[in-house]
């Protein structure tokens, strides 16, 4: 009843300036006339919900002034408590209300805004002097202000301030300012916001206040996503990583996942290439636990739906949880044994619109590009490794044309181009923007975000089409969450993301440019002179590869990609069947396109040779004019498209039911859901579907000791009727072993909880296929074979087909995961722990014992056992002050796999066993030294290769000393190309207006299994040769020194083609993956801005690792991909009032 | 007012499921598999016109030996002593190939024969167990179905026995889950068996093709003679027929790779079987050795190029036409065969003399002239007639640009199945590969005549001669020992048959050791204006002419195989 009038008409007031605001801006990107906010009073746009029955009319007031904002006032003489009243209403302006009660009484009413006097009706009088009673008690009051921030000096807005043991309060404008009118006896100030801790501070004389409030440290009230809902941290007894918005800002990786590497544990990327809107990493929770890789792959749900990740717009993202264990991800039944990545979009806040405007401009280059050899280098080495095969014999390479590549005096007739230099811009830029606005009230609440991307590539323009590779990229959202009711809401969320990805045209698969690259010779061509692209003529022998091969210069290629996405979902409270009972049900759908435009072309290309080529007896001094011959046509533009389209949607109905009895607190949940998929690629006439069940119940005692049980119950197509559902089941506990008394006297420990899981999911990827159960086929016109003497076609041949396994079934997963966290010194270090096992069982395998005389093509079956085990392990330490804070934490993951069982045949060798040894374990030869002339002379003395050597041949080891090297010879080498063990080490600290953070992410035991360009010179005998394979190789000077074998035509298959550990590398790396330094200035009262920061920061900028030839992440065989990027970006980051 | 609007939006959801599908709720959700449109085993035999598909698939599994592997050079004849491959066979020459090594197919390993063979011998088991289902085609039609698929398998068999031994029988349609013992059989078993399996189908085949423009290809009776006389003279020979293993092992112990004893008899059964099919082609026709046209060379090009032409009993044939670049084109061409100077050096005279006998009238300093037709037409020699020239063949000649080029770095290129490999010759030419022709026959004949009568017959001395007189070759000198005629009559085998693998199975059944550990050469000829030298040089030692093993005679089963445990024991000496 005595609530300051003042203090709030400032709030009030200014909350409806500021909406109009929003609303032009709203209108002005995508909303217009979807949200009208009204400035009229507020007894006109408040409505009231109020059931009271025969309660006296203080007691109605008192609970209207509980519920809203108005105030009553009155006197005792008009309002007494003999005067009872029941009143039921729901979603009711005042006035209806005011009339209903006094209704038959002599009571009047006058609604000034929020303050409502009531009076004797006709007693005019009595109005007046209520009304200067109020302005009387003014001068009673004193005015305090401050503003509240947080340690980094971040204003925090809405936080409660009020004078404790009283009713006055206020909450802080989104400056983090307040005004506050206080009777002059009030002591103490408290100051509140959900996850800081609470200050209360004695008012005494001042009158301004400036408080910095610290983060609650345990984070009692922090709650991550887990499976079909959200939990509180505190309450979480599984497995499972979370990374909040701000993190995944801070990266400025291209693809959501990449910048999530080395944050969290149990998760890893690996990012194999940089092309321009196609950059996206592999993804692994825990490693590979099954028996292939595609196999192994995490659910990725975006807003609970399986939907486009990577292109999200990083500034869209409100967290990411990567949900581990089984009791994370039962529900998901037979899709969660591979992990599930929970991604959820922002959506608005109750309060006034937050305007945030976010771009960064940067260039970026490649980390690592191999260095190919010059021609002067290649023909040498050339004619090297012919003389080597036979010493007698002719050269490819004339002196003259060696003289001429080393003097470079003819760069038409013996040019020598780096290709990479000659085709490939030093650095490329990029763009990326974002704003995005959000706010809303106790109705409507918004969140608006529109972005834009711009990568170029590194492509130089080198014809007048676009044959450059460069990536736009348009991100749309808006997330709405409307209270229709007090009990019923719906929430939309729309989502689009449109990209367009230009590259030169190609025949091939799209990886085919660089390997272009890395196969061209350096003399093959100068170049492109004059528009014409040249090839190097007759003069020097054939075999002709240039960058442009096999089509550069072939044309233009567009795709354009849609992915929009929509959901709509709706809550309802069930509280009136029993109280904590919801009901919620959820639609989405998800259409995504792609469009290819293929603008093609063909140019000539023209021969360089000399003029003696065709005059054979010119004069010397024009022997060397070149004379260009034309092959081929200049051609138009021509024109093709594609279109690939695909559509699903999802449905998903549930109760809910939440609530507490005394110190037992209960949850549940009950959920059905489905979803349809259209246009698979595997019999694209018939839609897949999935269904389930899900089913949760957590209990806990005194937030102190929690049990969960989760369960999914999934059908899936990929099996017969009648073995297609699973059930999956799951418990977990938690014990808060800090919050018993006896660990109340160790200090030093503010936090201990042991968590402990167990469980089984589900795997049902089968390796693309669907409906492997299917009966045996037979082809009816398998092939053809020629009968007759004169009958040009072919008769038809039926045959077999394919071998059904009606029994197929789903991989079968079981998983144990035990957790400790820790926190030491009231929360500044936090350790946590996890250690897991996991058996994965039935997956999918074809025998090996079915004998050679049933050469059928066999069926699949659920035979392959696959052992998993790891742990995880996260320190943090963090200290923040009012100037200065830091904090610094270290994340190690390792996750190791082992093949238990895979039909195997004995080995001749046990060390030729794939059992045993990890998924996809790399098997060679072991290298034993190089040949030396002595060895040579004497060669009975060593195992028989199956290759005469020569001095500086590769002598490997005959490892089961049976004097012949051979198949049997060849043993497990390296590590997996997927680390074993990966981590980070996050530093980041603030003083004043600066921040500065930096991360480094690592990954050891992997390994890089060297091919193609990288591992065999002159391959397929002329493509162009690494430097370090030159470098490195054995000759009779370096025969001392020399890491690589001889060069030789004929050996080329023994020794540089073969699998040995010569060319297995171990790819560990330390990487400065992402560093930042920002300046923030805060409270500027101009243009609406109230905080500006200005930030550099940069992404894979220092690599350290022990693989220099490559990028450690890149892929190492010929099949390169694009390389990947570092980059520097300066941003500047914008927040609106 | 706002349960109408709940009302409103929940009656929305339903219309916007509706509109996605039909409501369909808990199993019924999940997809169906298509319906079974596809074919099935009873589907084919339930149409004749599937059915004969199904067993054309079978001929498709016949042999193909000069297109096994084409970027390596696992050619048989590059085992023996007539060939050599330009970049070797590594693992054969140096001797390092283990029974692992046949574990991963073709090129990596041998020729890995055994896991080739069995998906024709699937395919034949599973026709005849079912063509008899098939509704609406006569009886007779299918007896003749029957046994065309039993001739199919015993082709394929006869190759497993010979690279083999004794090997398991197999002779039902055996379902994807088949677990338990499949032992070898005996050597003498599995002849036996194959030898029956071609008398059963004897009787149902025809003995010519009516219809050859249209049908020719399909087994006939002298088809099924042929691999049945071919079959018994391996088992006569004495690497199966002998008193004593080749060699010792537990497969020789079980007499899986040799008869146990020597049987004089078994040289009657082949003899016979040969006999009994010369005896009807000469009384019935329809198949002939002696098409005499004057031109030796043309002759001897149809014998084994044309369809048609009469000699061929069991042709392969994959396609229509020759690829110049596949089948018999380039990749052949590129140094994967290369013809010994031995080889070379076996062809007699024109007039039949060998030119070791100094009335041949052999000129070492002009070796190309007037020799057996079939030198010409088998090795391409220098200063022959080739692409509308002479042939190049010296060092810096067009065929031979350099000492080490592949194609022809012994000094001599193909020329049997490639011709002058160009458009003119080779392209558009239709294309078949001879399984058996009829020369084989009547030698096998000879062969076994004069070890039975221990000496050459008349009748021997008929046969050879036949296969001599066509092209243009005087008769055999008369009164030789029976060592020398059957040497006489391997000669002519190699002679006749190059690359259509008959040379290496002589030399393993006959265990020719002295063979194996030739050491080979190649010829360098070199040219200073019009004068032409000749300099012999000897090709790289292949290890079993140092280092012999009598394992070479069969071929290591699959390591992989052994280890599957149904019962497969290894031949002698690929043990691990």
């Amino acid at each position: 009843m005595k609530k300051n009038l003042d203090d709030l008409s400032f709030h009030f007031r200014k909350r409806i300036r500021v909406n109009w605001l929003a609303i032009k801006l709203l209108t002005f990107f995508v909303f217009a006339g979807t949200i009208t906010l009204s400035a009229s009073t507020y007894s006109q746009k408040t409505k009231i919900d109020l059931h009271m029955r025969n309660s006296s009319l203080a007691d109605i007031f008192s609970s209207i002034e509980k519920s809203s904002e108005f105030i009553f006032f009155y006197n005792e003489e008009v309002v007494n408590d003999q005067i009872v009243k029941s009143v039921s209403v729901e979603g009711e302006k005042i006035e209806e209300i005011l009339e209903q009660l006094f209704a038959g009484t002599d009571i009047a009413y006058k609604i000034d805004d929020h303050q409502v006097f009531l009076y004797k009706k006709d007693n005019l009088k009595q109005l007046e002097q209520l009304k200067m009673e109020i302005k009387i008690e003014q001068p009673q009051k004193k005015q305090l202000n401050g503003k509240v921030t947080d340690i980094k000096g971040e204003p925090i807005p809405g936080t409660t301030i009020f004078v404790k043991g009283a009713t006055v309060g206020v909450v802080s404008n989104s400056n983090g300012e307040f005004i506050l009118n206080v009777p002059f006896d009030s002591k103490v100030l408290s100051f509140s916001f959900v996850g800081f801790k609470a200050q209360e501070i004695p008012i005494g004389n001042k009158t301004y206040f400036a408080i910095t409030l610290e983060e609650e440290t345990v984070g009692l009230e922090e709650v991550v996503a887990i499976g079909y809902g959200v939990q509180k941290k505190i309450a979480i007894s599984g497995a499972i990583s979370s990374v909040s918005s701000a993190d995944i800002i801070q990266s400025p990786a291209s693809n959501v996942a990449s910048s999530l590497a080395g944050r969290v544990t149990g998760f890893a990327a690996v990012q194999l290439g940089g092309k321009p809107g196609d950059d996206d990493p592999v993804l692994f929770i825990r490693g590979i636990a099954s028996l292939t890789q595609a196999s192994s792959t995490p659910l990725i749900l975006v807003d609970g739906v399986e939907r486009e990740f990577n292109r999200l717009d990083p500034n869209e993202i409100e967290s990411i949880s990567i949900l581990k264990d089984a009791s994370s991800t039962a529900v998901y039944g037979v899709r969660g044994a591979n992990g599930v990545v929970l991604v959820t979009t922002k959506r608005g806040k109750s309060g006034a619109p937050q305007i945030n405007f976010t771009s960064n401009y940067g260039i970026q280059k490649p980390t690592n590009l191999i260095k190919f050899i010059d021609s002067y280098t290649y023909a040498t080495t050339y004619n090297e490794s012919q003389l080597n095969d036979n010493p007698n014999g002719s050269v490819r390479f004339s002196p003259e044309a060696i003289e001429a590549f080393r003097t470079n005096s003819d760069p038409i007739l013996y040019p020598n181009t780096d290709w990479m230099d000659y085709m490939l811009k030093p650095s490329s830029f990029n763009l990326q923007a974002n704003i995005n606005i959000s706010g809303g009230n106790e109705k409507v609440r918004y969140f608006v975000s529109v972005g834009y991307r711009n990568e170029d590539g590194l492509w130089k323009k080198l014809y007048p089409w676009d044959a450059t590779f460069w990536y736009k990229q348009y991100n749309l959202r808006a997330n709405l969450d409307i209270n229709l009711t007090k009990t019923t809401s719906i929430s939309l969320t729309t989502n689009n993301i449109a990209g367009r990805q230009n590259q030169p045209y190609s025949s091939q698969a799209d990886d085919a440019w660089f390997r272009a690259m890395y196969w061209s010779q350096p003399y093959s061509s100068p170049g492109i002179i004059d528009g014409r692209q040249i090839i190097t003529g007759s003069h020097i022998p054939d075999q002709m590869k240039q960058g442009f091969n096999p089509d550069y210069g072939s044309g233009t290629r567009t795709t354009l990609k849609n992915n929009l996405n929509f959901d709509i979902g709706l809550v309802q409270k069930l509280d009136f069947i029993t109280k904590g009972l919801g009901f919620r049900t959820k639609v989405a759908y998800n259409y995504a396109m792609a469009q290819t435009k293929n603008r093609t072309i063909n140019v000539a290309r023209w021969y360089a040779d000399p003029l003696y080529v065709y005059v054979p007896d010119a004069p010397a001094e024009t022997r060397n004019t070149v004379v260009y011959r034309k092959q081929g046509d200049d051609r138009i533009l021509g024109y093709s498209e594609s279109n690939t389209s695909g559509m699903n949607w999802y449905m998903e109905t549930a109760f809910d039911y939440n609530r507490s009895f005394g110190n037992h607190n209960l949850a549940g949940l009950i959920m059905y859901n489905q979803s349809k998929a259209y246009y698979p690629s595997v019999y694209p006439d018939i839609p897949s579907g999935y269904l389930g069940f899900v089913g949760r119940l957590t209990y806990n005692y005194r937030s102190k000791y929690f049990i969960d049980f989760n369960a999914g119950y999934n059908g899936s197509e990929n099996f017969v009727k009648g073995r297609r559902f699973g059930f999956f089941p799951a418990v977990s506990g938690g014990w808060i072993v800090s919050d018993e008394n006896f660990m109340k006297k160790i200090p030093v420990i503010s936090h201990l909880k042991l968590r402990g899981s167990y469980g089984f999911v589900g795997n049902d990827k089968i390796g693309g296929s669907r409906f492997l159960f299917l009966p045996d086929t037979y082809n009816g016109s398998a092939g053809g074979y020629n009968f007759g003497t004169s009958v040009p076609q072919n008769q038809i041949t039926a045959g077999e087909s394919t071998i059904g396994n009606p029994l197929v079934t789903w991989e079968k997963s079981r998983k144990q995961n035990i957790g400790v966290d820790l926190k030491f010194f009231k929360g500044n270090l936090g350790i946590s722990f996890d250690q897991f096992y996991e058996y994965r069982s039935d997956i999918l395998i074809t025998r090996n014992t079915t004998p050679a005389f049933i050469p059928v093509k066999l069926p699949p079956v659920n035979l392959g056992k696959v052992s998993n085990r790891g742990y995880e392990v996260e320190v943090e330490w963090r200290k923040n002050k009012k100037e200065f804070g830091y904090f610094i934490s270290v994340n190690l993951s390792k996750a190791k796999n082992k093949i238990l069982f895979n039909d195997e045949l004995p080995q001749a060798e046990p060390y030729l066993a794939t059992t045993g040894r990890s998924v996809s374990q790399t098997f060679g030869y072991i290298f034993d030294g190089f040949w030396s002339e002595n060895d040579i002379t004497n060669v009975s003395d060593f195992p028989t290769h199956w290759y005469t050597p020569h001095a500086g041949d590769i002598r490997y080891k005959d490892l089961n000393n049976d004097g012949v090297v051979n198949a049997n010879d060849q043993k497990a080498i390296g590590y997996p190309i997927n680390p074993e063990i990966t981590g980070g080490t996050k530093l980041g600290m603030n003083y004043k207006n600066f921040d500065f953070f930096v991360m480094f992410s690592g990954a050891t035991r992997t390994s890089r299994l060297l091919g193609g360009s990288l591992q065999i010179p002159f391959s397929s005998l002329f493509r162009n040769t690494a430097q370090w394979l030159v470098d490195g190789r054995w000759t009779p000077e370096t025969a001392e020194t020399a890491t690589l074998p001889r060069f030789s035509l004929n050996g080329l298959g023994y020794n540089y083609a073969t699998t040995s550990d010569i060319w297995m590398r171990d790819a560990s790396y330390v990487r400065l993956k992402n560093a930042e330094i920002g300046y923030s200035l805060s409270n500027i009262n101009r243009f609406s801005i109230s905080k500006i920061r200005v930030y550099v920061n940069g992404y894979n900028l220092l690599t350290f690792s022990k693989l220099k030839i490559t990028d450690p992440e890149s892929q190492t065989g010929d099949r390169q991909l694009y390389p990947l990027m570092q980059m520097i970006n300066f941003g500047l980051n914008i927040t609106f009032k | 007012m706002k349960n109408i609007i709940i009302c409103f939006f929940f009656s929305g959801i339903v219309c916007f499921f509706s509109s996605c599908a039909k409501i369909e709720l808990g199993g019924d959700f999940l997809s169906n598999p298509p319906d079974m449109t596809t074919i099935n085993k009873d589907t084919v035999f339930n149409d004749i016109k599937y059915a004969e598909r199904f067993l054309f698939g079978a001929y498709g599994t016949l042999p193909w030996p000069i297109k096994y592997n084409v970027s390596q050079y696992y050619y048989l004849e590059n085992l023996t002593d007539i060939c050599s491959a330009a970049k070797g066979l590594p693992a054969y020459y140096n001797g390092t190939i283990t029974a692992v090594d046949e574990n991963t197919g073709v090129g990596a390993g041998k020729f890995n024969y055994y896991s080739g063979a069995w998906g024709g011998i699937r395919i034949c088991n599973i026709f005849i167990a079912n063509i008899d289902k098939v509704p609406s085609a006569s009886e007779t039609y299918k007896r003749q179905l029957k046994a065309e698929a039993r001739a199919i398998m015993a082709t394929l068999y006869c190759n497993l026995y010979r690279h083999y031994g004794g090997i398991m029988w197999i002779n039902k349609d055996l379902p994807v889950t088949t677990i338990g013992e499949f032992p070898r059989l005996t050597a003498r078993a599995t002849m036996d068996s194959i030898v029956a399996l071609c008398d059963k189908a004897i009787p149902d085949l025809p003995w010519v093709i009516d219809d050859i423009i249209n049908w020719e290809g399909r087994f006939t009776k002298a088809g099924a003679m042929g691999i049945k006389a071919r079959t018994l003279l391996f088992g006569a020979s004495p690497l199966f027929n002998s008193a004593t293993p080749y060699k010792e092992g537990e497969a020789a112990t079980r007499k899986l790779m040799w008869n146990g004893s020597y049987d004089a008899n078994l040289w009657i059964k082949a003899r016979d079987a040969a006999k009994e099919l010369i005896t009807r082609v000469e009384s019935e026709g329809g198949y002939v050795i002696n098409k005499s046209t004057g031109n030796y060379r043309k002759d001897f090009q149809n014998a084994y190029f044309t369809r048609g032409y009469g000699e061929t009993l069991i042709s392969t044939r994959r396609s229509y036409l020759a690829n110049t670049s596949d089948t018999y084109g380039i990749v052949w061409y590129n140094g994967v065969v290369n013809y010994t100077q031995e080889y070379v050096d076996m062809f007699p005279m024109a007039n039949g003399k060998p030119i070791t006998d100094p009335t041949s009238g052999y000129d070492p300093k002009n070796p190309y002239v007037n020799r057996d037709p079939r030198l010409y037409e088998s090795v391409l020699v220098n200063g022959d007639a080739y692409q509308g020239r002479k042939a190049e063949l010296w060092i810096g000649g067009k065929e031979r640009v350099t000492v080490d080029d592949s194609p022809t770095y012994t000094g001599y290129g193909p020329r049997k199945f490639i011709l002058d490999h160009d458009n003119v010759t080779l392209g558009g030419a239709i294309e078949q590969f001879p399984l058996l022709r009829l020369p084989e026959i009547y030698l096998s004949y000879a062969e076994a005549e004069n070890e039975v009568n221990n000496g050459p017959t008349a009748e021997a001395y008929r046969c050879v001669n036949i296969v001599r007189n066509r092209v243009g070759l005087g008769n055999l000198p008369s009164g030789l020992s029976k060592e020398n005629f059957r040497e006489a009559v391997l000669n002519e085998r190699a002679l006749e048959f190059a690359m259509e693998e008959v040379r290496w199975f002589d030399i393993v059944r006959w265990k020719r050791e002295d063979v194996f550990k030739k050491q080979l050469h190649g010829m360098r000829i070199y040219k200073a204006g019009n004068v032409l030298t000749y300099e012999l040089f000897p090709l790289d030692v292949r290890n079993w002419s140092i280092n012999w093993n009598p394992k070479w005679y069969l071929s290591a089963f699959p390591y992989l195989e052994i280890q599957k445990n149904y019962g497969l024991i290894q031949n002698p000496g690929w043990e691990i």
